[in-house]
């Protein structure tokens, strides 16, 4: 009898469940018949130029360098896809990382030999900030390339103060002047605005900082070498989120807007949950973003394996920007799973030329977005390096005031126009490079334009021009 | 799986001997069983499945030798076909989910769209394979273009540098799990037996193990990962990853403080609950303490033993993707991480292939320590039955 029973009920469950099955694979939406992006690249494993290895005298054939999940890592995907390397004699494995300050720990460390890294990573150990060691910068990957984005609630009360931000599309550049108001009534509130960047000594948290200040809203100094978290007499709490974990975050509501490189923005936006405020070619155009660094002492020990990398990577960076058509194909190396593993067509957004801002509809040109090439974007300015010492003094993370020979002469240290300028001259020789895409001068002053703020910077006089903020450390 | 509760009353009272021996016990009660069983090569052929713990190739071999096919049939029924059956209830169950459930947009990837994610990784991992030919096919061109370079030479100077591929990192999990399960074991055993030869011994080491226990690997992996990264920066010169990379040391050592405890509870157990009567009797023959715990004391105490180290690879496996996601190491892990950071529209399906995988391979290695088990206390158990 019992058992009849439990049969019968065993029955029933399975029928209800086909029933249940059936009905709504009838009734729901039919399912994609494939969703997956189909990625046509094909991952290679370009065969080294061994006659290379001799006749260059390669100290160190064999390399590994990292990489952070965003779109600037491409030089060095480009560069070893293409075989780029290969033909300098080197084979390049290359890692990906979970974060900017495993990048910085494995550099150290010599576990990896080198590694796209923030332009300000090399600076910041120079400094002794948050650790010391010697990292050199002799290749800059790019220049602008960062997003601002803010969650919609964020942005609806942006356009409550400033209602020219209605209007659509919305007039570039947006200023933090907007964001005032918001941050003053979180703050008043108890619940001051969270705002996510993605290391300390980094690039996306110079860029939020400059464009906040430059609204008249305090992100807040650091109180010196020790401190990670910068937020003495913060009206705006910064805090560091993995590239990856941004839109995570700004859905969940952990952070209000942050500051990144790509797709990471270009993600939310298609997703509308949040809209591109601005790209940092409106805060700052020329702003160094990534740069290739390893241990300066990988210069000494393999000067020729160095020379060979340099020269790779600019032919790369040559690549990037010669034809549309080749972002696309970067495009596709970036999307296999080896490397960025998203979806082509996000990472296509910004790299080929064109930007979402407050939709997936609202596109618009961004050509100076992500600069490799053109307007010498790989070339290691030591101006650079000064401008991002300025702004590491401005908020504290240097804890005193240092001369103008001190910022001249870390930026001579640490950024090696020397060792670039040796590699191009060689690729000039190969008939690889023109030898008019080598800067003359290894300071580039930027005019004021460049600038949201309209203050021009001249990098012969970095105490001059950190007297001229209104918000900041002198 | 189904005798874990059983194993954990073994664990906690450290019972009869018998009781470690749950699996012993899976096969059905014999209610129509044939009259006079015979012995024969079938039998002995559906022993070794059993003692394999392929349990359901046992009917199967017996009824295609004609042994009962009737009952048989029955037996293979009530074994495999209502597993299956349930397998493909839920399938259904999730299928018919998946099109009505939608997150942001999209909706929730079914077996369907798993199934195609898994075919996308087996495309890459073809992918993989033919780059990998190819840099062979280029090794052994480079050897006829460099014939004063030996084979290794070339290795050294154009190795492979593709990025690892899924069996890869099956493999990498794998290695991981097992050297962190061995270095757990190693350290388990001896100090189980320790505490169950002294109570004193017990006392002193009890508080730790209830205090160290409990501690997931979460809170580990920021302590062993500062240790071992100080230990290691000291040396650090260029050339390192690999097998012995750090995160891999960090992700073995936390397999290795997670999954030792059950092994060192049952292995205590166990040497405390051998009979009187025997050690006695290695007393009276006056045998020296190591020969006792050699010949009497671990074969006696060897179930428990295994039946801890089972429990441990289970937790280990467990353990080792959180490990496995915090420590960076490129196993599987490192896969569901970097496909959850990919923010790729397949992630879900993609991370949905992965802990499938994850799932079986651990019912594979708890299958496997039941066979290792088996095999291995045969003997005790004979004798103790």
């Amino acid at each position: 009898m019992h058992s009849i029973a439990m049969h019968t009920a065993a029955c029933l469950v399975v029928v209800a469940s086909l029933f249940i099955g059936v009905i709504a694979a009838a009734e729901g939406d039919p399912a994609p018949a494939s969703s997956f992006s189909f990625t046509p690249w094909t991952i290679a494993n370009p065969r080294p130029n061994l006659g290379r290895i001799k006749s260059a005298g390669i100290e160190k054939p064999v390399l590994k360098f990292g990489m952070i999940k965003l779109t600037d890592c491409v030089p060095l995907v480009a560069a070893r896809e293409l075989g780029f390397f290969a033909e300098e004699g080197l084979s390049v494995a290359i890692e990906v990382q979970a974060n900017w300050k495993n990048v910085q720990d494995r550099v150290i460390s010599g576990e990896l030999d080198g590694s796209h890294m923030l332009y300000n990573h090399p600076l910041g150990v120079g400094i002794g900030y948050l650790g010391k060691a010697e990292l050199i910068a002799p290749f800059n990957i790019s220049i602008n390339g960062k997003g601002i984005t803010a969650s919609l609630a964020v942005w609806t009360a942006m356009q409550a103060h400033d209602p020219t931000l209605t209007k659509a599309p919305h007039p570039l550049p947006v200023k933090a002047d907007a964001l005032k108001p918001v941050a003053a009534a979180r703050a008043a509130a108890g619940n001051p605005l969270r705002l996510g960047m993605t290391f300390p000594s980094g690039s996306h948290n110079m860029t939020l900082r400059y464009w906040l200040a430059a609204g008249g809203i305090n992100p807040g100094f650091y109180t010196g070498l020790d401190d990670p978290v910068g937020q003495k007499g913060a009206d705006v709490l910064l805090s560091v989120v993995p590239p990856p974990q941004m839109k995570d975050n700004l859905e969940k509501g952990t952070i209000d807007l942050f500051c990144v490189g790509e797709p990471w923005n270009q993600q939310v936006v298609r997703s509308g949950t949040g809209v591109a405020v601005n790209g940092d070619q409106y805060v700052f155009d020329g702003c160094p973003d990534k740069i290739f660094g390893c241990r300066a002492d990988f210069a000494t020990r393999y000067p020729n394996t160095l020379r060979a990398v340099i020269k790779a990577l600019i032919r790369a960076n040559q690549w990037l920007d010669d034809a549309t058509a080749n972002r696309l194909r970067a495009c596709e190396m970036l999307a296999h799973s080896s490397y960025i593993g998203a979806n082509v067509e996000v990472l296509a957004e910004s790299m080929t030329g064109t930007y979402c801002y407050a939709s997936k509809d609202d596109r618009r040109v961004a050509r100076d977005f992500n600069i490799f090439h053109r307007r010498f974007a790989s070339f290691p300015f030591k101006s650079h390096a000064v401008w991002g010492l300025t702004q590491a003094r401005r908020w504290g993370q240097i804890p005193e005031s240092k001369p103008d020979a001190w910022y001249l002469e870390m930026a001579d240290k640490i950024f090696r126009c020397d060792l670039y300028r040796d590699a191009f001259a060689a690729l000039v020789a190969e008939g690889k490079a023109k030898a008019e895409d080598l800067p003359a001068d290894d300071w580039q002053a930027h005019p004021a334009e460049a600038f949201i703020d309209r203050i021009a910077f001249d990098p012969k006089q970095p105490n001059a021009y950190l007297a001229r903020f209104a918000i900041g450390l002198k | 799986m189904s005798s874990m509760t059983q194993d954990v009353t073994v664990e906690t009272s450290g019972t009869a001997l018998a009781a470690a021996q749950p699996s012993a016990a899976t096969t059905p009660p014999p209610a129509v069983a044939p009259a006079t069983p015979r012995r024969g090569l079938p039998e002995h052929l559906a022993r070794m499945f059993e003692t394999l713990g392929l349990d359901w190739f046992a009917p199967l071999v017996l009824m295609l030798c004609g042994r009962e096919p009737l009952w048989q049939v029955r037996r293979l029924l009530r074994q495999a076909g209502l597993p299956l059956l349930a397998i493909a209830l839920f399938l259904t169950l999730w299928h018919g989910l998946s099109t009505v459930v939608r997150i942001s947009g999209t909706s929730l990837p079914g077996p369907v769209q798993v199934a195609a994610a898994a075919g996308q990784m087996h495309a890459d991992w073809r992918q993989s394979r033919n780059a990998h030919a190819q840099w062979r096919r280029d090794l052994i061109q480079a050897q006829a273009e460099n014939p004063t370079m030996s084979a290794s030479e070339l290795r050294q100077i154009m190795p492979w540098t593709g990025a690892p591929t899924y069996p890869d990192k099956i493999l990498t999990s794998l290695g991981t799990v097992f050297t962190g399960f061995l270095l757990g074991t190693l350290v388990a055993v001896p100090l189980g037996i320790l505490c169950g030869m002294s109570p004193t011994a017990f006392a002193m080491v009890n508080p730790f193990i209830q205090v160290f226990k409990p501690i997931s690997p979460v809170a580990w992996l920021p302590i062993v990962s500062i240790i071992v990264g100080a230990a290691a920066s000291g040396g650090a010169d260029g050339a390192s990853g690999g097998a012995f990379g750090k995160s891999f040391i960090i992700a073995a050592l936390v397999v290795a403080l997670c999954s030792l405890w059950p092994t060192l509870i049952n292995t205590a157990n166990g040497v405390a609950n051998v009979e009187r009567d025997w050690l006695n009797i290695a007393r009276m023959l006056n045998l020296p303490p190591l020969v006792r715990i050699w010949r009497v004391i671990l074969p006696a105490a060897l179930p428990h033993i295994f039946n801890g180290m089972r429990l441990s690879i289970g937790v280990g496996w467990m353990v080792l993707i959180a490990a496995e996601i915090l420590a960076q190491n490129p196993g599987l892990g490192g896969f569901v991480w970097d496909v959850f950071q990919s923010s790729n529209r397949d992630a879900l399906a993609l991370i949905m292939v992965a802990a499938l995988t994850i799932g079986v391979i651990g019912f594979v290695l708890d299958r496997a320590m039941v066979a290792v088990q088996r095999l291995a206390t045969r003997g005790t158990l004979a004798a103790v039955r």
